[in-house]
């Protein structure tokens, strides 16, 4: 018997429920499809968090960070400057070790952001700080290192460096 | 630098960011005033716009003579 004679022979109810079972298997197909579409991209976010350390955060902008140390986040501009700004909090106790190991002089430090830090932006919160310090010196191949810190939480100190292009 | 000799990107009006915010400020200290750029908050808005560019303009052109 053709196909098309058996369909037609079939009950309504039996057309209607194939026709059913065949759209919620399309249904099935794209959720599946959608849900590994999100799961690759929040594997890829993840793979991106994962690569930004404090060890490559830090060769990126030429400071080594004691341990202890956490990142708090990591912005990046590409305009006409190319900047990297990082913030990173680390126990007090090695704020001073960790600055000898810096380009900028201790004394180089003045209270205020100075026009150093920008304005703030998510993780990027420098003008939040109640006892900022400030400090710039410049770097070879025409880039400058701009230093911020907050010491008013006692034992973490909230360290903000900018390293960009001029 | 090589970037900013070649002009590429140029500075373009709506541009923003920490590097925006820190020639706002390097303009400040240049002398310049940009009330509408620093009203929100007190310091300098990262935003581009036209106050900064005219500042930008005219300090170009101080510099140059």
């Amino acid at each position: 018997m053709p196909a098309v004679v058996a369909e037609a022979n079939r009950p309504a109810v039996f057309v209607m429920a194939r026709q059913f079972a065949t759209s919620r298997r399309v249904l099935l197909a794209a959720c599946v499809l959608i849900g590994f579409a999100a799961c690759k991209s929040k594997g890829s976010q993840g793979t991106r968090q994962v690569q930004e350390t404090l060890e490559s955060v830090g060769k990126e902008v030429g400071l080594v960070f004691p341990a202890g140390s956490r990142l708090m986040g990591v912005h990046r501009e590409r305009g006409a400057d190319d900047l990297i700004a990082v913030k990173v909090e680390m126990p007090a106790a090695a704020w001073t070790g960790f600055v000898a190991t810096t380009p900028i002089d201790r004394a180089l430090f003045r209270p205020g952001e100075r026009g150093l830090l920008g304005p703030d932006d998510g993780f990027w919160d420098p003008h939040k700080s109640k006892n900022l310090h400030t400090a710039e010196t410049p770097l070879p191949h025409a880039r400058v290192l701009n230093l911020g810190y907050d010491d008013s939480r006692g034992s973490v100190i909230s360290v903000y460096i900018v390293n960009h292009g001029t | 630098m090589e970037q900013a000799a070649m002009n590429a990107p140029a500075l373009r009006r709506g541009a923003r960011g920490i590097a925006m915010a820190i020639l706002q400020s390097a303009l400040i200290q240049a002398g310049e005033n940009l009330p509408r750029s620093t009203k929100k908050t007190g310091v300098p808005d990262g935003d581009y716009g036209e106050e900064t560019r005219q500042a930008v303009f005219f300090v170009s052109a101080v510099e140059e003579g």
